[in-house]
């Protein structure tokens, strides 16, 4: 607790940073990251161009004690990490002065950004200079740029003077030294191509695309699996009925030899019934010929015993006649 | 140029920060950059998962002098913050702890003063608290975790355990559900059970282009190998017309030889 009288709720201020901080607040800092990220994303081809944030700028050598650090500062013609990693930039060890510097305005810092440092920031000869207020409370507009102009005086002596850059209708400023648009968009800073008007990808979207393409890459495979799967059971299911209509072509064929088999051998028991049949008609025919021959034989054979028992009766008529008329003396 | 008289170059030194929040270092920018981050990432689906650096916590309502200023800090159960997001952290506001804490050394930090935050952290119910110093080259001061040990209620005599260092010198949180592992002089949260490695930007943004490259070459063999399923169906299906023709055939002259030979037992 703190020693000193506490006094009541509602008066209390509690400061969101001290004098100089890195970062004042959520936005602030989240802002100020991302940038440096987009930053050192877009400019990782370039091996020259060093993208720094919050680091101490020493600009006056012997002098530990006149310093800023500029929440995003760009360097060009420096190498991105000598030996590791930066602990400072020293302004006579590194031979360059930063060529674009970028203040995001807090509570404590917006009216020296636009003042002090502003002037500080020309007569060290910062080419560009920006100041953006994420949350549109500090500054006339969310983003306001500086660009230095140098040019002779009446005493024929040159100054540099920053010339406000006229943000377009959107609010957005190009930036020469980095080649890209400034847009402020609400509480993020877009940096956009100028050529094609895309928006770099801030880095949670480049992780939610990465998240996102990794879901599609791993449904897409489940849907190729399937499709895999489904085609791999069609050619199952198409060998599976080539195998059993062939084997239903190779029963049918058996059954069809076989009764082609039947059917030959009815043909030849049909043929050899109709041979019997015939020979059997055959021999009817001679049977009925020899019946008839008999028959005939027969006939002939009655008649002629006809005849005789007629030529008995008569010679017994007549023998009759005979005794009769020549009666024969009994013994 | 100062106007005082300019001390030998080599017995200047030229703070790189102060011991109040100031100027970072770029080992300690890009730490934090790429933490946020990967934390903010690794807990996309959790809205009650606030990651923050470098805010002032209050942990005393009434006292603005009792405060700290973590360099990470991890909340989980946390309000949803007002629209324009947080301005500071204040304990008895948000009713929730922070679970972790990670805290850069930097040059000007006294032995002292980081025992007094240890204590604070204890105090406060800090589940995990990591030191990373950049600088230091053995693996055992480079990185330190702590958890508390939640045995004894009585917040000024907690104690805490030292988190094993493990593999190259990383160490496992159980609160993030990642490992921290100094890189360089950076230091890196990792998702075990992630094919990726990092978020950091510039390598996210290369897996993507692998990710696509390989999703191409994979669409395009399964593709040829969908086609070569296709053409051997169809190859089957065609041997299975052609022998279904022939079946039809031989059926149709059983059917004749029937028609013509009735069988007699049938």
């Amino acid at each position: 607790m703190s020693s000193e009288v506490i006094q009541p709720k509602e008066t209390i201020f509690y400061p969101s940073s001290e004098e100089e901080p890195m970062a004042e607040s959520e936005i602030h800092l989240r802002t100020m990251m991302f940038v440096i990220l987009m930053l050192q994303e877009f400019f990782r081809e370039r091996p020259d161009v060093c993208v720094l944030g919050n680091l101490f700028w020493y600009y006056e050598e012997g002098n530990r004690d006149v310093r800023r650090a500029p929440d995003i500062m760009v360097v060009k013609g420096v190498d991105p990490a000598p030996q590791g990693y930066r602990d400072n930039f020293q302004s006579w060890v590194e031979k360059e002065t930063p060529c674009f510097i970028l203040e995001i305005a807090s509570e404590s810092t917006w009216e020296e950004d636009q003042n002090a440092k502003k002037n500080l920031y020309r007569d060290l000869g910062v080419l560009e200079y920006y100041l953006y207020d994420p949350k549109m409370q500090y500054l006339d507009a969310p983003l306001l740029g500086y660009r230095l102009l140098t040019r002779e005086n009446a005493n024929e002596e040159l100054e540099s003077e920053y010339e406000e850059l006229i943000p377009h209708a959107d609010g957005s400023i190009f930036s020469r030294e980095l080649g890209l648009i400034l847009r402020p968009e609400g509480s993020r800073l877009r940096l956009v191509n100028p050529l094609t008007r895309i928006p770099l990808l801030e880095p949670l979207e480049t992780s939610e695309r990465f998240h996102q393409l990794q879901d599609e890459m791993k449904r897409s495979r489940e849907a190729s699996e399937k499709q895999l799967r489904e085609k791999d059971e069609a050619l199952r299911q198409s060998n599976l009925r080539a195998e059993s209509e062939r084997q239903r072509a190779t029963e049918a064929e058996q059954r069809a030899e076989t009764e082609r088999q039947r059917a030959t051998d009815a043909e030849q028991r049909a043929e050899s019934e109709r041979q019997r049949a015939l020979e059997a008609e055959q021999r009817a025919v001679t049977e009925r010929q020899r019946a008839e021959s008999e028959r005939q034989l027969a006939v002939t054979e009655r008649q002629r015993a006809i005849e005789a028992e007629n030529e008995i009766s008569r010679l017994r008529q007549e023998l009759e006649e005979l005794r009769r008329r020549n009666p024969v003396t009994e013994e | 140029m100062s106007s005082e008289s300019t001390p030998t170059k080599p017995e200047i030194h030229y703070p790189s920060s102060e011991g109040t929040d100031n100027g970072k270092t770029e080992a300690h920018v890009r730490t934090i950059a790429n933490l946020l981050l990967t934390v903010l990432d690794h807990f996309r689906e959790r809205s009650d998962v606030y990651v923050i650096g470098d805010m002032f916590w209050y942990y005393e309502e009434g006292s603005v002098e009792k405060r700290c200023t973590p360099d990470l800090m991890v909340v989980k159960g946390a309000k949803p913050g007002p629209p324009k997001g947080r301005m500071c952290w204040r304990s008895w506001v948000e009713e929730v702890t922070p679970c972790f804490v990670l805290e850069i050394i930097s040059e000007l930090i006294p032995a002292e003063d980081l025992n007094t935050r240890l204590q604070l952290y204890r105090e406060l119910g800090v589940s995990e608290y990591f030191l990373f110093d950049s600088r230091r080259e053995c693996p055992e001061s480079r990185l330190r975790g702590f958890r508390l040990l939640r045995s004894n209620d009585n917040p000024s005599s907690r104690n805490d355990e030292t988190l094993p260092l493990e593999g190259d010198g990383w160490i496992f949180s159980r609160e993030l559900g990642l490992r921290l592992t100094p890189q360089g002089q950076v230091l890196r949260a990792i998702n075990p059970s992630d094919q990726i490695s990092e978020s950091q930007m510039k390598d996210l943004v290369e897996h993507v282009r692998t990710m696509k490259r390989e999703s191409a070459v994979l669409r395009a063999s399964e593709a040829a190998k969908l086609r070569e399923l296709e053409r051997k169906t169809e190859f089957f299906r065609q041997l299975a017309d052609a022998e279904q023709l022939r079946a039809d055939k031989f059926l149709a002259e059983i059917e004749e030889l029937r028609r013509r030979f009735p069988p007699r037992n049938n």
